[in-house]
């Protein structure tokens, strides 16, 4: 997946890791079927920057949001396993707001990674209200009092 | 709670991860990756109700194959 993230960095994709891979390199251990990545609903300019920089991994182009909501999560079989689009994500205003608070982290190999902020994950596990959230929950409301 | 270990406190790992969060020399943990996860075109979803529910038929497929085998992510 380093390669696959190392792309998108080169290429100026604007993206920010969410769901369960952001709350492992939060620091929490857990494992994950899939990579979630929030990227900006309706950036022309950065849906051509991610199509060029890793369409050739994806079987097709991911898209914008269309005017009723289609598109909201795109999901592709990559040779670095399932990768999951998400334009939209509950409990987070704007791409924009999240962007700004996104932090930088290290996968294994050293390659720098976009991640939603801490407090946005729990903003977002809080509005979905899934029970299987609840230790994420957990773990990120105690991360907050460190 | 007196005489508990930490062990027994469900809370312990929770609080155990996010100090080891916290400190300079942190490293995220690593993530075994999937193999053999079954194969599927791409997916669009308007709804999360609509791609919780192909997740189910997904995950169920796997459990139909004996599910995924697991490899290290770590370099090397």
């Amino acid at each position: 997946m380093e390669e696959f993230i190392a792309r998108l960095n080169q290429a100026g994709v604007r993206y920010a890791v969410i769901g369960g891979q952001a709350i492992r390199l939060h620091g929490m251990p857990r494992f994950s079927l899939d990579w979630d990545l929030l990227i900006p609903a309706r950036d022309a300019g950065n849906f051509e920057r991610l199509n060029a920089a890793v369409g050739e991994w994806l079987e097709e182009p991911v898209v914008p949001l269309g005017p009723r909501g289609e598109n909201f999560v795109q999901t592709f079989q990559t040779r670095f396993g399932v990768v999951q689009f998400h334009l939209a994500v509950p409990g987070i205003a704007s791409f924009d707001v999240a962007e700004a608070a996104a932090v930088d982290m290290p996968l294994e190999a050293g390659t720098s990674c976009r991640v939603l902020s801490a407090e946005d994950l729990l903003q977002s596990k809080l509005a979905a209200g899934r029970s299987q959230d609840q230790l994420d929950v957990e773990f990120l409301k105690e991360k907050r009092r460190k | 709670m007196e005489g508990m270990k930490a062990v027994d406190d469900p809370h312990a790992k929770v609080r155990f991860w996010a100090a080891a969060a916290a400190r300079p020399d942190f490293r995220p943990p690593p993530c075994p990756v999937p193999e053999n996860l079954p194969k599927f075109p791409p997916q669009r979803f308007s709804s999360y109700a609509e791609m919780n529910a192909w997740k189910r038929r997904y995950l169920l497929e796997i459990a139909r194959q004996g599910g995924v085998k697991w490899k290290s992510s770590l370099p090397g």
